[in-house]
């Protein structure tokens, strides 16, 4: 049997080299450039108006970041819910040069990447990659996120507890740094997703959250560590024993992993009232020896 | 033309026998069944205002059926012809191997179109009917997901097409698997590592070339991009003239004897 040459095949090719051309040509002028303003004025805003400041990090030329800004960042619910709960600011990577300074100032690890801050300009959560884009989302849609971002950094918490009376309480999250599929603002939902859960805690409590994945408050983790016996469980998420504990004469609540989302809920949800810890605590008949017990 | 017309006709029997289409239904009933047990879940959903725009829900269907369809289909889809003797019997009358193999991947592609009308545009409107809270419905915006999605598998049709031409029986199933697999490693792996080097990104975008999904995602999400738009089109022309060009220099004589 005879072998032909292929009509379809000549054209298909001619055809497919034209497109290829076309679309590097599109390519190297990469993707949508954001219009928003950079960290440094972000910060300014963020004290200014007591916001905190989500930090989107992207490359014109990495798809991701491309698809995110084509069609993500350019939806008008997701712009009103920045502009009003947040100062969104962001750093476009585009070449190493400018990957070299990013990493030196911020540490970045990676495109698209997320960075929070609270209103006091203090790192409280990174992340990147494609996870990244889900726990951005979750910040975006969940109402209670702009108010745990607001969180005063762990310093100023202790200073102020000194002053107010009040105990700190430390929430710690436990998370992998390089996690693909761990939603960090997900797993907060099951604790705040009621109002008044947050708000009881504000009233009485001085309120800070440590996220593991953050160099500085790994240190502050190690630290209070060091003090409760590696209790506090940085990467896996399992139930250390006591949750309740006394150290430089002010009470730390220190919560990871998913049993103690129920306490915690105990704890700050009063109507639930089932934690009589709590109740110890409050009333102030909780001795220090037991709370080192 | 009207070669092959007729020989479309009889590539779509030989592919929808009694067997295919009983399986066919059954994923389709099945489907429906599952959408109708877990209404519950999408009120739930409603409810905590979690609503997703039905092409973006399309595009998931799509992206499972359509695909298991057009692997499917595909599997030795030159290679068993060859061995069967089929091809020899086709081109022994008027008619040449470009309209014989046109004929095999329009068949094929035509296969896949009803299969993802059943088992993804059904149920997605039976979805909206039975949970209208759950999903926002832009026709046109649907439509164009379910479009370019559909050329998306068509590209996956070519390559399994292309493979099929040098590689036996159903290798070339596994080929795309592999390649598929490979493709999840690289562009989880490589991005982190170059993402500030433009020239190798592309290498790593379109390591295995699936812009058309990628656009389909973004016509979903309300945006468009000519740039994906011509590299999913120069993905079908490129792997089908690989395999108009491969299926005219190919042996046919000689089948399983």
């Amino acid at each position: 049997m005879k072998q032909n040459s292929s009509q379809i095949s000549k054209f298909l090719f001619i055809a497919a080299a034209i497109a290829v051309v076309i679309a590097i040509v599109f390519y190297m002028k990469g993707g949508i450039e954001l219009k928003q303003i950079g960290f440094e004025d972000a910060k300014e805003i963020a004290l200014e108006e007591d916001k905190p400041i989500i930090l989107y990090f992207y490359s014109r030329y990495n798809q991701v970041s491309k698809q995110l800004n084509a069609t993500f960042m350019k939806d008008d619910s997701v712009t009103q819910k920045l502009n009003s709960e947040f100062v969104f600011a962001v750093e476009s990577v585009n070449n190493s040069e400018e990957r070299e300074a990013m990493e030196e100032k911020f540490g970045l690890e990676g495109i698209p990447a997320y960075y929070f801050y609270n209103p006091e300009g203090k790192l409280m959560l990174k992340t990147h990659g494609n996870n990244s884009i889900q726990v951005f989302m979750a910040a975006i849609s969940r109402e209670f996120i702009p108010e745990i971002l607001k969180f005063k950094s762990y310093e100023t918490v202790i200073k102020n507890s000194r002053d107010s009376g009040k105990y700190p309480f430390v929430l710690v999250i436990s998370s992998p740094r390089n996690s693909q599929f761990d939603n960090i603002f997900n797993r907060l939902y099951p604790m705040f997703e009621k109002e008044e859960n947050f708000q009881y805690l504000v009233d009485n409590y001085e309120p800070t959250i440590l996220f593991s994945n953050n160099d500085d408050d790994l240190a502050i983790i190690k630290m209070l560590n060091s003090k409760v016996d590696n209790q506090i469980d940085i990467i896996n998420t399992t139930v250390n024993g006591e949750n309740i504990t006394r150290l430089d004469g002010n009470y730390y609540f220190v919560l990871t992993g998913d049993e103690d989302v129920r306490k915690f809920r105990e704890i700050v949800y009063p109507k639930e009232d089932k934690f009589d810890l709590e109740k110890d605590v409050k009333s102030g008949q909780m001795t220090e020896e037991q709370g080192e017990e | 033309m009207r070669n092959l017309m007729t020989l479309v006709e009889v590539e779509f029997r030989r592919t929808w026998s009694r067997p295919f289409v009983l399986i066919t239904l059954g994923v389709t009933l099945l489907t429906f069944l599952v959408i109708f047990l877990v209404q519950n879940f999408f009120s739930i959903l409603s409810e905590s205002q979690m609503t997703f725009k039905a092409s973006i829900v399309l595009k998931s269907f799509m992206t499972f059926f359509s695909t298991v369809a057009a692997l499917v289909i595909t599997t030795g889809i030159i290679k068993f012809d060859i061995k069967n003797h089929w091809f020899r019997t086709i081109l022994t009358r008027p008619v040449s191997r470009d309209e014989a193999l046109l004929a095999k991947i329009t068949s094929a592609f035509g296969g896949v179109i009803l299969i993802s009308i059943l088992t993804c545009i059904l149920p997605v409107i039976f979805m909206e009917v039975i949970a209208p809270d759950f999903m926002t419905f832009d026709i046109g915006n649907f439509l164009a997901v379910f479009l370019v999605y559909l050329l998306n598998v068509l590209g996956l049709i070519l390559i399994a097409t292309w493979f099929s031409c040098w590689a036996g029986g159903f290798f070339n199933l596994i080929l795309v698997l592999v390649w598929l697999f490979v493709n999840n490693v690289v562009s989880g792996v490589i991005p982190p590592i170059i993402w500030d080097n433009r020239l190798l990104l592309i290498i790593v975008d379109f390591f295995y070339p699936e812009a058309l999904a990628d656009l389909a995602e973004q016509i979903s999400g309300g945006s468009f991009s000519w740039e994906l738009l011509l590299w999913g089109l120069a993905t079908i022309a490129g792997f089908g003239g690989l395999a108009f060009w491969h299926f005219n220099k190919i042996k046919i004589d000689h089948g399983s004897d």
